[in-house]
């Protein structure tokens, strides 16, 4: 989906539509005998175009080939492509904290105070966020006491929930204790260790030798990200957890986590089943009533096929 | 997505908003109040957001307009207190290579308004080209240009200079 964008930029937007911004550098530019190269030489200024792009993960699949065969025997290309990655890491190193920082009380309440405009909303919904129904079969890890405490809800069922309620319970589950999470610095959860890996790397339905985690499905997410479906563990551990994780940054942050009770069978098949949730009913496991809901009303279209599958592996589940 | 669904995607945005604000200003107060300024009028055009967009580039470029907002008052503050300063957002001075390791934020802090924007967008939020040149209403290959002038002056003030110097 990059590809149109790639080659127009390869056909020299780079300095082309935005020409009136080339010549504004600073001072030292003038003097520079490294920009009089780039703009006696368009092929440099290409180079440092891909170089770009490569890093920026703005190149099709042709270009990225082409691009890495040149790397592999060109050690100045080799020597930029760290460069933009030292910069990119410099730049991670001194802003990602703030993603660890408490979010500040003044923020939060910006939505709390609006609780009690939407509650008709939530009252009125088609597809309410907690299915009452489904509460004897399933025991969602998430967070009644949370929602208690906030008196409206509505945050524990988004995408706030694990930044705001999920590290509560990190002790209680026994999945933190067997290092498939780990508190993100804004309190939600992220992947860790083998549940990680297989989020990485495991198609949906193969099981991983050793692996007592499987994925379900994939689905791209409203906002656009990759999310994927899993389970962890069996009926031995007392009840296997499935979950829901979406792509962040550069980590798999779960949003939502049930435990599949021993017995529940799939939970019966309600009005607002879709696609989604019906492709979830082929898998072996019993999947939470809760889940299916949660991925329904957060997927864009359909689940991936495999090839989807490998393809966003291959970009590191970035979009 | 309900109302419902969009204010809690919203919420879940907030660390994010918040490190996209603290890379425009290290100022810390400053950020907050951005993101707080732009929840607010996001909060009150929920109906304008388009599904199936991202919702993080709609936020985005909410902060990005609110911002521009801030610092136009900010600047005719600035020109009646500290007209001295008013040329100091130059790249790369000629000592340029002897100031040795800034800091990332004291470096931000030195480039022209629009190209940290796109440094922001790009570099730390990880936002696809194509998104960042919608959120800052440009042609692609403005933020192209804008992210490699930006990048090399970056780089100069961190004291990792152009590999052959």
């Amino acid at each position: 989906m990059n590809g149109a964008m790639d080659s127009g930029r390869e056909r020299g937007q780079h300095s082309g539509d935005d020409g009136n911004e080339v010549g504004g550098a600073g001072p030292g530019r003038e003097r520079g005998q490294h920009r009089e190269d780039e703009l006696n030489a368009p092929r440099t200024v290409d180079d440092a175009t891909r170089v770009a792009a490569y890093v920026d993960d703005e190149m099709d699949e042709a270009e990225r080939a082409r691009f890495e065969a040149r790397l592999a025997e060109d050690a100045t290309l080799g020597a930029a492509v760290a460069r933009e990655r030292r910069l990119r890491a410099r730049l991670a190193q001194a802003f990602d904290p703030v993603l660890a920082e408490p979010v500040p009380e003044r923020l939060s309440a910006l939505f709390a105070n609006r609780e009690s405009d939407t509650e008709p909303a939530l009252a009125a919904a088609p597809a309410p966020s907690v299915n009452p129904h489904t509460k004897p079969d399933t025991k969602p890890i998430d967070l009644d006491e949370e929602r208690r405490r906030r008196r409206g809800g509505w945050l524990a069922w988004g995408g706030m929930a694990a930044s705001l309620a999920l590290g509560v319970l990190i002790g209680t589950t026994w999945l933190a204790p067997r290092g498939a999470l780990e508190v993100a610095a804004d309190g939600g959860w992220l992947a860790e260790g083998a549940l990680a890996q297989a989020l990485d790397a495991q198609l949906s339905g193969a099981a991983a030798p050793g692996s007592s985690t499987r994925v379900g499905l994939s689905f791209v997410s409203r906002d656009g990200r990759y999310c994927r479906a899993f389970t962890v563990g069996g009926a031995d551990a007392g009840g296997a957890t499935a979950g829901l994780a979406c792509r962040g940054d550069d980590a798999w942050r779960v949003r939502q986590l049930a435990t599949i009770t021993a017995g529940s069978a799939s939970a019966s098949p309600t009005a607002s089943t879709s696609a989604a949730s019906e492709a979830f009913r082929m898998a072996a496991s019993p999947w939470p009533q809760a889940l299916l809901d949660d991925m329904d009303r957060l997927r864009e279209g359909d689940p991936l096929s495999s090839a989807d599958e490998r393809d966003a592996m291959r970009r590191d589940w970035r979009r | 997505m309900s109302i419902l669904e969009l204010q809690s995607a919203l919420a879940a945005l907030l660390p994010r908003l918040r490190r996209f604000a603290r890379s425009l200003t290290h100022h810390r107060e400053d950020a907050d109040d951005l993101v707080q300024v732009a929840v607010e009028r996001a909060l009150r055009a929920l109906d304008q957001y388009e599904p199936g967009t991202r919702l993080d580039s709609w936020m985005f470029r909410i902060m990005k307009n609110a911002w521009i907002d801030e610092q136009r008052a900010r600047g005719r503050r600035a020109e009646v207190l500290a007209p001295e300063e008013a040329g100091e957002h130059v790249g790369v001075s000629e000592t340029g290579r002897h100031i040795a390791r800034l800091s990332v934020q004291a470096a931000m802090a030195r480039l022209p308004e629009e190209q940290r924007l796109v440094v922001s967008l790009v570099l730390v939020e990880g936002l696809p080209y194509k998104e960042a040149a919608a959120v800052l209403e440009v042609p692609i290959g403005t933020v192209t240009s804008r992210l490699a002038r930006a990048k090399d002056t970056l780089q100069q003030l961190l004291g990792d200079g152009d590999i052959d110097a």
